[in-house]
């Protein structure tokens, strides 16, 4: 049978806002916000980002925040 | 007695002088019920990320300002109440935001200043599948580590 790989979690990631001892997210700051959300302006998942928990709730908030005040978008236009 | 920061945005359309206006009514709310301003903020004009009654743009201002439950009641329900606001947000203000002094390399530009620099995360993760061995986050990152500091 075919072997099974397993959803090998890249361990090594770190939360690269821990890393910067980030203390707030700003939710006015889109410029920082616009790397956590995909092309298609998806909010990137954890796994994906790396985040720990903390700070990507903190990113969530910040990011819904934004899209509210028209600073980040709830979707960008996709070609299909 | 709490800090409260609130963001409206204007339509595009209304005429500049109307910004001062919009201010000094939140202004007079606010010092009308024993609070006080602390900052207010001027945006100017710029680009909605999506349409909003088929404008492009909003005129942002932000105004901090300290004060009681009836300053936020009754300056939400002028919000409501105005025609000429697209948009609006208060919040609790959260304190100045110092940016994690940026460690991380491939800051865009942003050298210094309060906006630490975070790399390229958004590529790194989406291009990382599970199945895969593990990859140093994305080439773009260069010379960063793959030990964790923080773990």
């Amino acid at each position: 049978m075919a072997k099974f790989k397993g959803p090998r979690v890249l361990k090594r990631k770190y939360c690269k806002l821990c890393f910067e001892k980030v203390p707030r997210l700003d939710y006015k700051d889109e410029r920082k916000l616009q790397r956590f959300i995909t092309d298609h302006g998806k909010i990137v998942p954890r796994r994906v980002s790396g985040c720990c928990a903390k700070h990507q709730a903190m990113l969530t908030l910040a990011i819904k925040r934004a899209r509210v005040l028209a600073l980040l978008p709830y979707t960008n236009e996709a070609y299909r | 007695m709490r800090e409260y920061e609130t963001i409206f945005v204007l339509d595009p359309d209304v005429d500049e002088s109307q910004v001062e206006v919009e201010v000094n009514r939140v202004r007079d709310i606010v010092t009308g019920r024993a609070g006080e301003i602390t900052e207010v903020q001027k945006w100017g004009r710029r680009k909605l990320a999506y349409e909003i009654n088929r404008k492009k743009e909003g005129i942002y201002t932000l105004v901090r300002f300290q004060g009681g439950p009836e300053v936020l009641s009754e300056l939400n329900r002028r919000y409501r109440l105005n025609e000429n606001l697209l948009r609006h947000l208060t919040v609790l203000y959260e304190g100045p935001i110092g940016g994690g002094e940026g460690a991380l390399e491939e800051g865009s530009g942003e050298a210094g200043g309060a906006a630490p620099s975070w790399g390229e995360t958004r590529t790194a993760g989406r291009d990382a599948r599970p199945a895969v061995e593990t990859v140093p986050p994305a080439s773009a990152e260069s010379g960063s580590t793959d030990e964790p500091r923080v773990e």
